[in-house]
């Protein structure tokens, strides 16, 4: 775990400590240095001082002496001690203490008499002194009477040595610190004089020494440097000097001392003054390294919160300064963050938006349509959902391209946009648009909505120099009423859509609960249908195809018929497109062509049977598979099976050809049924070799009433005629249609003028009764 | 002058009655060289004392600001003449003992004689001229001699009996400049080593 979290308390610690150590060192050599240089100083003060005390003690023992040999060389002083005149030399000896301010003067005769003024100096100590006289000594320190004194002498000749004069100087408080006051530091003073075997203090302002500081006084004696030592329980600052004593056999010592309170005092003011700049610039450092490492640290938290906000989605811009480094990173970051704006805008437009006409997609629909259920349950306010769904658009798709498919959904999300301005828009997929449409009291909105768009959809268009004009189905539901949720509303929706498809196109329909109804229903079909092939509720019946050249039955037509076990017989119009949406219709249709093979091969070998195959079967079902198997199965020849199929299976794409060649090949015939309806194409019958047209019919409803009806089937069986392809029509009900159909070379008829689908059981017991009856129409 | 008064000494000496023999004493200072112009002079105890002759007449003359002699040896009774033989005045005096005396000499070729009538060494000075000095050592005992330049005193009829021996220089270091030792009659040959004071002339010249 690291001690610091933020950077700058780091950095600020960091460099407060390495200024620290560096001003610590500096002040403490500083420090040092100032009291070193105060103890020189004091130590040089006291040399000084020293030299003066030398030269005043010269000065005072050469006083002393002058006076001392001028009194020995007074004739009458000489007569007097050569004679032993003691009175005179008592008051010759008074007279010139009194002048020199000396309490103690003495005679010491060569033969070892004392003569004294001070009664305080015994005879014995003034005569002990004859020795040093003797030889010769005539300055130096002694101690008389206990206490330390200069002593100068001067010889007394008559002419020969008879004796000395001898002063003795007082060194008590008052001389003493006469001479301290001499010093230009304020030191004190002390004399120590050995007194048989220790010393003897006189000073001044100096505390009495004890015997130990004595001591290291001594050891000190004539050393050039200055000491420390404990003077009356302070330290001072000292120097030992020499002192001349009396006699030869021991030192006396000039201790000068300074007390260390009193020497460092000026030092002691320059240390503390020293102490408080160190600790005012610590603080100072401590302060603008803060301040330094605030001015770097301050971007990078900014930098840092900033990501902080990015990361939660916000889009952040920092305040970019200067022109260092941060400054840079800031400004690298704000282009970052816009950079990261765009993609989340580009990844948002490519994620809620269609890329092919630019309006929003099915998942930001679904979130507004969300969003306008939860705002309409909360004020209770109403809102209507639009679909959309072009008419035809498939069609349009494949004969023009995808390219003009494209066009065409560009230009009508367009077209949708601007009729419902104001309004949410957007693409499901493929052909589908919706329009989410807020209402307020005014219902009849919804209707001019919807009514605008049409119109608007309806406009022509110009794609690829085709002109046509789309149109497109609204279905509308409104929420809440007709869903309470979008999966419901937008289901609602799809069925009104639906509705609208049924009732022709290029209209709009609301949702309205029958269209669940209905919705229902087709989901229990589906349901029922899934079960009818295994409840064998399916039953084929086969309606008859008369030969007009044979003038007999040359073919059976298989029509599928539903029993439902509740509602009866369902028309196959009715679930086949059910049947093909959910894909039963390859089972079912399997069924078909296996049946209907096996009840043809009870039938006599010229007869033949048709089949129906969706366009769904064709393309998803493995129809070679099913037709091989049920032509194995029954052992019927191959081309009494005759497929017929509808110009649609051509819409699903170039497939179709191919399987129809595979199926040729296996010698099943091909018929082309419900000829000359729909998106008919004489092309179909130049690209592929049917057997068979059959032709619609709507025309053999007509022949006899429309004009130019006879003239289309004579030209479809001429052209049939001369591809080598039979002709069938279908619908045949009247003699007087069967007259033209024969007059004009239609191969074959079919319908009720001869006979109506029936069971295989009918079909059995014709063959068996003979088909006379059917002979006998023809 | 000293010579004659010694030789007349000797002749005295051998002229005695009791058994008599020479005696040497030799005299060295500190550092062994010899101390000439010391003064040796034997007591014989008892009977064989003899007191010095006595009378006489020595001159001490002050020349170019000195004594002259420095030294001079005389007995009991005799008289010094003290002539000053410079233009400038002197004060002559004695504190010592065996004769004090003022002479005031404050005129050239002016002379006064003091007569010495104790014994004692008598110690001469100026009190005009410090560095002036000279001493007259006035002896009672007929064996007095002073060291030769070999620091040697001679008595060549010093009796056979105990004696005391007493040897004076001017600046010997001890009380009086003089020390004593007793002598066995049979002892003939003495040694002295003594510590000398620097001379006064010379210390003086310190100021």
């Amino acid at each position: 775990m690291r001690p610091f979290r933020s950077l700058s308390a780091r950095l600020t610690v960091q460099f407060a400590l390495l200024f620290a150590a560096a001003m610590l060192a500096v002040s403490a050599a500083l420090s040092s240095f100032i009291a070193g240089a105060a103890s020189r100083e004091v130590a040089s003060q006291l040399q000084s001082s020293g030299a003066v005390y030398d030269r005043l003690w010269q000065q005072r023992a050469r006083e002393l002496q002058n006076a001392a040999q001028l009194l020995a060389r007074d004739f009458g002083f000489r007569a007097a001690v050569a004679s032993g005149d003691q009175a005179t030399i008592q008051s010759a000896l008074g007279n010139a203490a009194a002048r020199l301010r000396v309490r103690s003067a003495f005679i010491v005769s060569a033969d070892g008499r004392v003569s004294s003024i001070d009664p305080a100096v015994s005879n014995s100590e003034a005569a002990a002194l004859w020795g040093p006289l003797d030889d010769g000594r005539v300055t130096g320190v002694s101690v008389l009477a206990g206490r330390p004194r200069q002593l100068v002498a001067a010889p007394i000749m008559a002419p020969v040595l008879i004796g000395w004069v001898v002063f003795a100087a007082d060194l008590d408080p008052k001389e003493m610190r006469g001479l301290e006051r001499l010093s230009a530091i304020p030191l004190h003073a002390a004399v120590l004089a050995p007194d048989n075997g220790r010393l003897t203090q006189a000073s001044g302002s100096m505390s009495a020494l004890d015997q130990r500081a004595a001591a290291l006084a001594e050891a000190h004696l004539g050393a050039p440097a200055a000491f420390e030592m404990a003077v009356g329980g302070d330290r001072s600052i000292a120097l030992a000097k020499p002192l001349p004593s009396f006699s030869d056999r021991e030192q006396a010592i000039l201790l000068l001392a300074y007390p260390k309170a009193e020497a460092m005092a000026d030092a002691r003011k320059l240390q503390l003054a020293l102490g408080l700049m160190t600790l005012l610039g610590l603080l100072l450092v401590a302060l603008a390294t803060w301040r330094a490492a605030a001015r770097i640290t301050q971007p990078l938290a900014r930098l840092d919160e900033a990501a902080g906000r990015l990361a939660s989605g916000e889009h952040v811009q920092v305040r970019v300064r200067g022109e260092d480094e941060l400054a840079r990173l800031a400004t690298s970051f704000n282009e970052m963050v816009g950079k990261i704006a765009e993609r989340e805008q580009r990844i948002t437009q490519l994620a809620f938006n269609d890329t092919l006409t630019g309006l929003p997609n099915r998942t930001m629909f679904q979130q507004q349509l969300e969003h306008h259920i939860r705002a309409a349950t909360g004020s209770g306010s109403l809102f209507a959902l639009h679909c959309l769904d072009l008419d035809q658009f498939k069609v349009i798709n494949d004969t023009l391209g995808h390219p003009a498919g494209d066009t065409l959904l560009v230009e009508t999300g367009r077209r949708v946009q601007d009729a419902a301005r104001g309004h949410f828009v957007a693409r499901l997929g493929g052909d589908e648009f919706v329009v989410l449409q807020t209402v307020g009291e005014d219902r009849d909105a919804i209707d001019r909505l919807a009514r605008d768009i049409l119109a608007a959809i309806t406009q022509p268009i110009c794609i690829d120099g085709n002109e046509f004009a789309p149109s497109t189905s609204i279905g509308i539901a409104i929420a809440p009423q007709d869903g309470l949720n979008g999966g419901s509303l937008l289901r609602s929706a799809d069925l009104a859509l639906y509705r609208a498809k049924e009732a022709g196109r290029g209209t709009y329909a609301f949702f309205e609960e029958s269209l669940n109804e209905r919705a229902q229903q087709r989901r229990q079909l589906e349901t029922d249908l899934r079960l009818a092939l295994e409840r064998d509720e399916f039953e084929l019946l086969y309606q008859p195809l008369f030969d007009l050249e044979e003038n007999r039955i040359c073919s059976f037509e298989a029509l599928l018929r539903w029993h439902h076990p509740t509602r009866g017989i369902v028309s196959p119009t009715e679930f086949v497109p059910v049947a093909e949406d959910t894909g039963q219709i390859v089972p079912i249709g399997a069924w078909v062509i296996r049946e209907a093979c096996a009840q043809a091969a009870q039938w006599p070998d010229h007869v033949r049977v048709a089949v129906n195959v969706s366009a769904v079967q064709f393309h998803r079902g493995a129809l070679n598979e099913s037709i091989l198997r049920a032509l194995a199965d029954s052992r019927l020849a191959p081309n009494r099976l005759e497929v017929e199929i509808t110009e649609s299976i051509f819409l699903e794409g170039g497939e179709a050809l191919r399987l129809l060649h595979s199926l040729r090949s296996l010698g099943v015939r091909i018929a082309l049924d419900d000829f000359g309806t729909g998106y008919s194409s004489l092309s179909y019958l130049q690209s592929f070799p049917f057997d068979k047209l059959k032709i619609d019919r709507s025309f053999i409803q007509n022949l006899l009433t429309r004009d130019g009806a006879i003239a289309i089937v004579h030209a479809i069986t001429e052209l049939a005629n001369t591809l080598g392809m039979e002709t069938t029509a279908e619908g045949v009900e009247e003699t007087a249609q069967l007259m033209e159909l024969r007059a004009h070379g239609c191969s074959s008829v079919q319908g009720y003028l001869f006979a109506e689908p029936m069971s295989a059981a009918d079909v059995e017991r014709l063959f068996s009764e003979g088909t006379d009856a059917l002979q006998n129409v023809a | 002058m000293v010579r004659n008064i010694l030789c007349a000494l000797a002749l005295a000496g051998a002229a005695s009655p009791l058994a008599a023999a020479p005696l040497n004493v030799r005299v060295v200072d500190a550092s062994g060289h010899p101390v000439r112009d010391a003064v040796v002079t034997l007591y014989p105890a008892g009977a064989a004392a003899r007191p010095a002759r006595g009378g006489g007449r020595y001159v001490v003359a002050q020349q170019s600001l000195q004594f002259r002699p420095f030294l001079t040896v005389v007995p009991v009774g005799a008289d010094v003449s003290f002539p000053n033989l410079d233009p400038t005045k002197h004060h002559v005096y004695s504190f010592s003992a065996a004769k004090k005396f003022e002479l005031k000499l404050f005129a050239k070729d002016q002379s006064r004689t003091v007569h010495f009538d104790k014994a004692g060494v008598v110690a001469l000075g100026c009190n005009i001229h410090d560095q002036m000095s000279a001493f007259i050592v006035v002896t009672d005992s007929a064996w007095t001699a002073r060291t030769n330049a070999q620091g040697i005193a001679s008595f060549g009829d010093a009796p056979s009996a105990p004696a005391r021996l007493t040897v004076w220089h001017p600046y010997l270091r001890a009380p009086g400049g003089m020390i004593q030792q007793a002598v066995a009659p049979a002892q003939r040959s003495l040694s002295f080593q003594v510590r000398l004071r620097p001379p006064p002339a010379m210390a003086m010249t310190d100021y």
